[in-house]
């Protein structure tokens, strides 16, 4: 019998909440799969399940927080996958439920289990979830599933026939909804339920005094870089790289693919930034009890700034590993699902050292700060023209400003210099890149 | 592409070719000759998510240093115009 626990999605995370379970009592699963949805203070993620075996029981309800290690839900392993002999073959007393009745929400019905479910366990917080987000009342619902159970199709049957399909609520506009204090059902649209539609209603339906003042993400933020600031003495160091090279290269590669191929110059830089962490290893790695544990790759989070504010690093791992194209797939894919709110949990934390670009958002140069237990952190601004000196003339070149944030417990200017100097050298060679 | 889709047609894809990457930006709210990028704080990821989506649909595929001539709704119609007389 394994427990499947509230997983640490992120150095920061002390707790998290399933906001929706997408496997019930009865169901498969094998390690990977991915079986809830888990909101942290940063963000909404999928959470894989690491082992394989038949979930007998969700023991925490969509909705409640609590504490990471928390027991979610448990997974009888090695049991036969026959979803019938779950009940029979499962030991928790909670599991074996009493005789299925027809109207499972009935509040007679005895409740057994130990924990926060309030519910019969006949039915899944899946279903009571489809069921609330449905506007259709379970007691209601004839059940057409194992014993009377009621199923997804039942659900969204009872729903068609009183006429209100299910709606989409997109994951931004769920977020905004839970932080504004808004209710989904108030919100009017033809369509999905979009973040600005929320925004809108939440504009004209609350006054500024019943707002919400505190941001959870904000709040994430604030808690982690407050500690950079207390414990990381930061040096910093920066240079100016042109870029000419590099960016010739990229356009002359793009001009010649689909569009489904080409890469960005920000894959270039990421790839430089891993080529000169394997250069200058003092820089790739952790500060843990005082003393720096080399990383044995380069495992790079991201920067990435979310449409609605705030920000998500998930992490490009073994980015010394990946050639440019498939380093840019990564980073396409991390960004997309990280703006649509589709992270995997294995996909935060996890890095050894930061990057973050800025010059998207116009400015010349940015100078960051650590995300702790890392000992570094580069930063990238604008891509821009500027004049450059060189053997006593003056041009103009496509130029970045790079700098370097690091941990001074770690490691002292001059490494810092190494490094930025081997990542100049990197973007000055792109066809080794 | 055989027929010559109308410009009414390139601008129905763009719009939802930018709905799909900035679900929460009103594209109605684009006037023909704002600044896409700058109306809607579009990044180079995005821009290219809005080219590969316009490709998907139409079969057109903007060059890359072809993007200035896309910053507008307006030009960005020209310019798929021109990729589809060929």
């Amino acid at each position: 019998m394994g427990e499947f626990c509230m997983p640490t999605l992120g150095a920061d995370m002390d707790a998290g909440t399933v906001t929706e379970w997408l496997v019930h009592p009865g169901d498969a699963v094998k390690r990977g799969d991915i079986v809830a949805v888990v909101e942290t203070d940063k963000a909404e993620l999928d959470v894989e399940v690491f082992e394989s075996g038949v979930v007998t029981e969700l023991l925490v309800p969509t909705g409640v927080r609590v504490a990471v290690g928390t027991p979610l839900a448990r997974i009888s392993v090695g049991v036969d996958a026959a979803v019938g002999a779950v009940p029979a073959t499962g030991p928790p007393a909670v599991a074996a439920a009493p005789p299925p009745a027809p109207h499972p929400s009935t509040p007679t019905q005895p409740v057994h289990a130990p924990t926060l479910v309030q519910q019969p366990p006949v039915v899944g917080p899946l279903i009571r979830h489809l069921a609330e987000t449905s506007h259709v009342d379970l007691a209601t619902v004839p059940g057409t599933g194992q014993g009377g159970r009621v199923t997804r199709a039942d659900v969204t049957a009872a729903a068609e026939r009183a006429g209100r399909p299910r709606r989409r609520v997109t994951p931004r506009a769920r977020r905004l909804a839970r932080r504004l204090g808004v209710s989904l059902d108030d919100v009017h649209t033809s369509g999905a339920v979009t973040g600005t539609a929320v925004e809108r209603l939440a504009d004209t339906a609350l006054s500024p005094e019943h707002r919400p003042r505190v941001d959870s993400r904000r709040a994430a933020i604030a808690r982690l870089m407050s500690r950079s600031g207390r414990e990381i003495p930061h040096y910093y160091v920066s240079t100016r790289i042109p870029l000419d090279t590099t960016l010739t290269h990229v356009a002359e590669r793009n001009a010649a693919l689909p569009i489904s191929e080409r890469i960005l110059p920000a894959a270039a830089l990421l790839r430089a930034v891993a080529q000169a962490a394997t250069t200058v290893p003092e820089l790739n790695g952790l500060w843990v009890d005082d003393a720096f544990q080399p990383s044995d790759g380069v495992h790079l989070g991201v920067a990435v700034s979310m449409r609605d504010g705030g920000l998500l690093t998930p992490t490009i791992a073994g980015a010394d590993t990946l050639d440019l194209d498939a380093l840019m797939a990564m980073l396409r894919d991390l960004v997309n699902r990280a703006r649509s709110g589709r992270l995997r949990s294995k996909e935060m934390g996890g890095a050894s050292m930061t990057v973050t670009n800025l010059g998207e958002q116009g400015v010349e140069a940015v100078f960051g700060v650590i995300v702790p237990p890392q000992v570094a952190l580069v930063g990238f601004g604008r891509i821009h023209e500027e004049p450059w000196a060189e053997e006593g003339m003056v041009g103009v070149r496509q130029v970045v400003h790079a700098s370097l944030a690091a941990d001074h417990r770690a490691t002292d200017g001059r490494i810092g210099a190494r490094f930025l100097d081997a990542l100049a050298g990197a973007l000055q060679h792109p066809e080794d890149l | 592409m055989a027929i010559t889709p109308s410009d009414d047609e390139l601008m129905a894809v763009i719009r939802s070719a930018i709905g799909q990457v900035a679900p929460e930006a009103d594209p109605s709210r684009l006037a023909p000759d704002d600044d896409i990028v700058e109306m809607l704080e579009l990044d180079s990821m995005d821009v290219l998510n809005v080219m590969t989506a316009i490709a998907e649909q139409t079969g057109l595929e903007v060059p890359e240093r072809d993007y200035p001539e896309t910053r507008t709704l307006r030009l960005f119609v020209a310019e798929l115009g021109r990729l589809a007389r060929g």
